[in-house]
């Protein structure tokens, strides 16, 4: 009963920032592992490639949408989502074809960095003050 | 927070013989307790 009431109140659409700070944080504590117990260093510059790839887009078309948030905003949106997953996609894909262990790195860094500012996302959403 | 998990975890996991695998487990364990953190320290 408390959990729909928490999923069916609306809220303000939070701040980007401190999740994008924490993602940030971790890509760039992850850079002295790497190098600490010698892996290899090309799955951190992917990942961190595809962190800087995925915010630059989401930055771009936050900006696109700005002045139309109604369903051309949405539209946007949708294709932003889409794309970046198709482009990790083919990416990582084409990493694990050639390179395994470069991939795999990437894929874990890049997938903690992310499970962070989700966290951090669901946190800033859902711990707001509702409309 | 998140940190020094990840530090914890690279200590145990290299006395334990495996530095890498106390790396990963350390940033798991340490990513919600670091968003548990922020939550506690913002109160949003």
């Amino acid at each position: 009963m408390a959990a729909g009431g928490l999923f069916s109140t609306p809220r303000p659409e939070p701040g980007h920032l401190l999740p994008a700070l924490g993602g940030l944080v971790l890509i760039l504590a992850a850079l002295p592992i790497f190098l600490l117990l010698d892996w290899p260093v090309s799955g951190w510059a992917l990942a961190a490639a595809l962190w800087v790839f995925v915010h630059g887009l989401d930055y771009v078309l936050a900006r696109v949408r700005k002045p139309a948030a109604n369903v051309a905003g949405s539209a946007v949106q949708a294709f932003g989502v889409f794309f970046k997953a198709i482009v990790l996609l083919a990416i990582l894909v084409a990493t694990a074809a050639s390179h395994p262990h470069v991939a795999v790195a990437a894929v874990v860094t890049y997938a903690l960095a992310y499970t962070f500012e989700l966290g951090l996302s669901l946190t800033t959403y859902f711990g707001g003050e509702t409309r | 927070m998140l940190l020094a998990a990840i530090a914890v975890g690279l200590l145990i996991g290299w006395l334990a013989g495996s530095a890498g695998i106390g790396v990963l487990i350390g940033a798991v364990v340490g990513i919600p307790l670091a968003v548990f953190t922020v939550y506690r320290r913002y109160n949003v």
